[in-house]
């Protein structure tokens, strides 16, 4: 099967396997839009300048990187993991005196600063983005060509801007919206830096990006793969000199934005394939975050020390980081990667009409894009189109509020809410009620029990006292029976779950497949309080 | 099953058929180990056959020099085994580290042993025609599984193996 024509036989036996449906249908489209084929595509001409090589080449294991604050630079370097490894310096590091004191404390450790790779996590434009302000600080991109040319001079295997998707991926953007957003605000800096003088070949190898992987994996190895065709692409536009100033440095780290607080334990599974997918995709340096970020538990080293082993078995056991590109050549990461690298480009052209990011900041245009997509991944979300594992679905409707929940900006905040709202209410017992032995009766029960389970509500057995009846049936009769002798005796409220075509009209609420779950909980909610 | 469903669910990996189909490596890798596969056969071919490589120890030899190998990476470790050979941290594991590994007490030893016994003993005489019959057949070439099937039921795995010795000998490996 593989030897001849492997697509052609893949169509053939999804055909015989779905017994007349046409295998077109399993195709999907990923949150920007981009549609999917669900067979193994052809692997057809690549693209883009990333893979060069027909087969991958066997490099060394990505090295994991020394983060340090400022605070770290007044102590003796860990010299033994910097020698081996790279650097992340935080923002607060971003200042010539600073750095002067880590080339200080590097060459006190004996060590080559020309041989230190690394970054700094500047980038006044996404800390303004992040922080909703119309401009980024004035005084902090005024910096930066002087930290460019100090980095360029001192440390020239450092990166002095790293610019991060986090601001645009925590605000709904998309994996292709938030790669051609981030690409802007490189942009935005490689036209600041030439305004001083300091010519495309050193600021674009000045300049980093690092992506938040999150859900949709494939969709996530298009945009982390993509982004290197969309930098090249860009910094050509400059004509630089060199053909090695179109590389970029790129890093990653697993979504934060996607962790939940609710089922902590599945944000390891998260993280583990974030970081298959960074690895895959030939990130460097990548940062797995704990699994208990959102609810941190007793022991607050327990959290870091298990995302320390997922990568170092990523790297070391699985030895991702050992083989360049691993994944060039399948037919539908690399349409995935084509597909979203020209979804992003086409968001980077919408900026530049906007007259540049920094100008679309100031105009709102960017707030306005944002807060569409804020609002369309809200919709997935509340709709299941988007499921988060733990939280919207497959949940325990028991399980205890986190102690010590904590952040404001993630996907599950929906679910969350709804949630609080619930408990407030005093968690309304719900009874599932299956009316007849029928499959879409069944297929109803358990359409109910995941949605009531999203909510929080308490779910009794059907003998038991219960605020809301949730009435599961596959045909009109029963249905119209209880509720005509069964509803007037009981002083609960009915739901109809999944009613079929004729049931009885009524003004009762009805939970449908793909329904605003949050939405229509609140107006449960509303009825259970008013008096009846 | 939370593994599944965020794999299947919220990654949508099971939306693709052999996602990584093409991809360089991994087509270059399966013709390896394809490629591998096939010598082994030739190996075992050129021997006679399993039965007849088993005779001259050449699947016993094969292992032990895999073992010898991976065991030898582990202990220089160039074959990381993390928290094993590598990366081990001063302070161990922040979790709790089972004290003892668990073993059952002669009490229940006993009362596994009697189980047997008791089972036997009820199907004694089912058991002595299904043996019969296992033996009859192994003899005959007949389709072995199929009494195996009714054996099962009410034969034990030592009652079973004993009488496919008795009919077909048992291995021993030439020194």
């Amino acid at each position: 099967v593989t030897r001849t024509d492997p697509l052609a036989a893949w169509r053939a036996a999804a055909a015989r396997e779905l017994r007349g449906r046409d295998p077109a249908a399993l195709d999907w489209t990923t949150r920007d839009g981009i549609e999917l084929p669900a067979l193994a595509a052809e692997p057809g001409p690549l693209p883009h300048q990333l893979v060069e090589a027909e087969l991958a080449e066997v490099g060394p294991a990505t090295p994991e990187p020394v983060a340090l604050d400022a605070e770290d630079l007044a102590h003796p370097l860990p010299a033994e993991r910097l020698a081996g490894g790279s650097l992340v310096l935080s923002a607060r590091c971003a200042s010539i005196p600073a750095l002067e004191s880590l080339l200080a404390g590097l060459r006190a450790a004996g060590l080559d600063p020309a041989r230190i790779r690394g970054a700094i996590e500047c980038d006044p434009i996404g800390d303004a983005v992040a922080a909703g302000a119309e401009a980024p600080d004035p005084a902090a991109l005024a910096a930066l060509p002087e930290l460019v040319r100090w980095c360029a001079a001192h440390l020239p295997g450092v990166v002095a801007i790293r610019v991060r998707s986090a601001p645009f991926a925590e605000r709904g953007a998309p994996p292709a919206q938030e790669l051609g957003l981030a690409a802007a605000a490189m942009l935005e800096y490689v036209r600041l830096l030439r305004d001083r003088r300091i010519g495309i070949d050193v600021a674009a190898t000045r300049i980093g990006l690092e992506l938040d992987v999150g859900p949709e994996l494939i969709a996530e190895l298009g945009k982390l793969r993509a982004a290197r065709f969309v930098w090249a692409k860009l910094v050509a536009a400059f004509a630089p000199l060199h053909r090695s100033s179109t590389r970029l440095h790129l890093a990653a780290r697993s979504a934060p934005f996607w962790f939940t607080a609710r089922a902590g334990e599945a944000n390891l599974v998260r993280a583990a394939l974030a970081g298959f997918a960074a690895l895959a995709a030939g990130c460097e340096p990548v940062e797995l975050l704990p699994y208990d970020l959102r609810a941190p538990g007793r022991d607050p080293t327990a959290g870091r020390w298990l995302a320390e082993g997922q990568l170092r078995i990523l790297l070391h056991e699985a030895k991702l980081g050992r083989v360049v590109d691993p994944l060039a050549g399948a037919g539908i990461v690399e349409l995935a990667t084509d597909r979203t690298g020209r979804r992003a480009w086409d968001w980077l052209q919408r900026v530049e009409a906007a007259g540049g990011l920094l100008a679309a900041l100031r105009s709102g245009w960017l707030r306005e894009q944002l807060a569409t997509a804020e609002a369309a991944l809200r919709d997935r979300i509340a709709r299941h189109a988007q499921p988060i594992v733990g939280t919207s679905t497959w949940c325990d409707p028991d399980e205890p509020e986190p102690p010590n929940a904590t952040g404001t900006r993630h996907a599950s905040r929906v679910f969350d809410d709804l949630r609080a709202r619930v408990q407030t209410a005093g968690r309304p017992a719900v009874a599932i009620r299956i009316l007849d032995d029928s499959d879409g009766a069944r297929a109803a029960a358990e359409l109910a029990r995941q949605a009531f389970a999203a909510g929080g509500f308490a779910l009794v057995p059907p003998t038991a006292p219960a605020a809301v009846d949730a009435l599961c049936a596959g045909a009109a009769p029963p249905l119209a029976a209880w509720l005509e002798r069964e509803a007037p005796r009981r002083g609960s409220l009915a739901i109809l779950v999944a009613p079929p075509p004729d049931a009885p009209p009524t003004d009762l609420l009805r939970l449908q497949p793909g329904d605003d779950l949050p939405a229509l909980w609140n107006r449960l909610l509303e009825r259970l309080a008013r008096p009846r | 099953m939370a593994i599944q469903l965020i794999i299947n669910r919220e990654l949508g990996l099971a939306r693709n058929e052999n996602p990584l189909q093409g991809s360089f490596v991994i087509e270059q890798l399966s013709d390896l180990v394809e490629e591998a596969v096939l010598r082994e056969f030739e190996a075992i071919a050129e021997r006679g056959g399993v039965l007849g490589a088993m005779e001259t120890m050449y699947q016993r030899g094969k292992i032990q020099e895999e073992s010898l190998h991976y065991e030898t990476l582990k202990a220089s470790g160039e074959l990381p085994v993390i928290g094993v050979n590598a990366f081990l941290g001063k302070d161990g594991s922040p979790f709790v580290v089972p004290a003892e590994v668990r073993r059952s007490t002669d009490a229940e030893k006993q009362r596994q042993i009697e189980a047997l016994a008791a089972f036997q003993a009820c199907h004694a005489e089912r058991a002595t025609a299904a043996l019969a019959a296992l033996e009859r057949t192994t003899i005959d070439g007949g389709n072995t599984f199929d009494v195996l099937m009714d054996a099962t039921k009410v034969c034990s795995l030592g009652q079973i193996s004993g009488a496919l010795y008795k009919v077909g000998g048992r291995y021993r490996r030439n020194m």
